[in-house]
């Protein structure tokens, strides 16, 4: 079985964090999140890294959460505990280096809130974006009930995560969610230009600062 | 009986009747709340600690809905609501400098704004929805039934998902992101004790629609 989640460093410094589970849309499972963990916490003290690139493998970034190991653990306090000694999110936003996601095809739950913990995110024309949870009884766990209403406009955000249904590139790049789009084509080039400006040190590449 | 309640602001209606009826939808049945505006001169006031109780209190996700020139104390109970909706002929106006310090906040709150003072005094639909005050603008006369469609939405959700998401959504905003974020767990853990949790899991497994029933 292929790795889950691929992870390489080049020669400039720009880290590459791949979701390849892409039979299951790059659905986030515990095995995932582990790996998550680990590559983050190296990114923090690689000392030549200088930007991390998250994207998913196949037709799209990840449909979110792996659900079919809800329930799992084995208690309520030890899944709190869980979350807070492997705070994946937590880490992300506390990276020092520029974030920059590529987004394509579904964005969905924790597919989408990855990315609103980069700094800067590119999607392909037709990406559809959404927090789904609502629809299943539960809430966005990842961080997304607060970092999107603190990216995007709140009342857009309360729509978005009340509702669960997605939204287009013309919604999310009116609202902020999303920096750019470009045609699925352009995407790597558009993505290789963003870390370009990375590694001049572009001065107005500012580094996330939700408060 | 309908989980979506609607309540028109008749001319003459009362802020009070208005906050009386709300009160009213709680009894657990409701699921989300549709307000239709159309109050006139005679509304009465909507102070800041109404709009507050609404976002931060009011357990129910709220829809405004409006297609006319949105303003005063119908503007204040609008800022209040989860989401808003309006048609393409609809404006709202805003008026920072008569509004209460709460009202401001809230509005500084929702267009992201640092200060009062860059409060817009007029936003028409199109600008509304650009800023994100409204998240939704339909043809002309369209509001409400838009505002009902995304509320017969809403009313298929896990009701305890959409009343923590809501919860988790204003009070969270208000903490600092690393608070906020365990917030947002402790809100997330509590849901996983749910028998509606364990129903959309189920349900989306079973590739169904889920029956949640608010336990």
């Amino acid at each position: 079985m292929a790795d889950p989640v691929l992870f390489a460093i080049d020669d400039r410094g720009i880290a590459t964090i791949t979701l390849n589970r892409p039979e299951r849309l790059n659905a986030i499972n515990m095995m995932m999140r582990d790996l998550l963990w680990e590559y983050l916490q190296a990114c923090r003290d690689h000392p030549d890294v200088r930007a991390v690139c998250f994207r998913g493998e196949g037709r799209a970034f990840s449909a979110g959460a792996d659900i079919s190991e809800f329930g799992t653990a084995p208690s309520l306090w030890e899944s709190r505990q869980a979350r807070h000694e492997r705070d994946v999110w937590g880490l992300m936003l506390s990276l020092p280096m520029p974030l920059v996601a590529r987004m394509h095809g579904f964005c969905f739950g924790a597919g989408l809130e990855l990315p609103l913990c980069c700094d800067v995110r590119i999607a392909a024309s037709g990406t559809q974006f959404a927090l789904p949870e609502v629809a299943l009884g539960y809430i966005p766990s990842a961080g997304g009930t607060q970092t999107l209403p603190r990216t995007i406009p709140p009342g857009a955000a309360s729509d978005l995560i009340l509702t669960g249904e997605p939204v287009g590139t013309e919604e999310a790049l009116r609202w902020g969610l999303i920096n750019r789009v470009v045609s699925e084509k352009d995407l790597d080039k558009a993505i290789e230009e963003e870390l370009g400006r990375v590694l001049e040190g572009d001065p107005d590449l500012k580094k996330l600062n939700l408060q | 009986m309908s989980t979506v309640k609607q309540l028109k602001l008749a001319p003459g209606v009362h802020a009070e009747d208005v906050v009386q009826e709300l009160e009213g939808f709680t009894d657990g049945k409701a699921r989300v709340v549709v307000i239709e505006a159309g109050a006139t001169q005679d509304f009465g006031a909507w102070p800041g600690e109404l709009v507050r109780w609404l976002w931060q209190d009011y357990p129910l996700p709220v829809i405004f809905a409006f297609d006319k020139q949105l303003i005063g104390e119908e503007a204040a109970l609008a800022l209040g609501c989860d989401i808003r909706i309006c048609d393409e002929g609809a404006a709202i106006q805003l008026n920072g400098g008569t509004m209460d310090k709460l009202t401001a906040a809230r509005a500084c709150t929702l267009l992201q704004l640092e200060t009062v003072e860059s409060i817009p005094a007029k936003l028409t639909g199109a600008q509304a929805l650009e800023d994100g005050l409204v998240s939704r603008v339909g043809p002309k006369g369209s509001a409400r039934e838009l505002a009902k469609e995304v509320a017969e939405v809403i009313a298929t959700r896990g009701p305890i998902a959409t009343r923590l998401a809501k919860e988790a959504l204003w009070r969270g905003l208000n903490q600092p992101l690393e608070q906020a974020l365990r917030f947002e767990t402790d809100l997330t853990l509590l849901l996983q004790a749910t028998k509606d949790r364990q129903e959309g899991v189920r349900a989306f497994l079973e590739k169904r629609p889920p029956k949640f029933i608010g336990e």
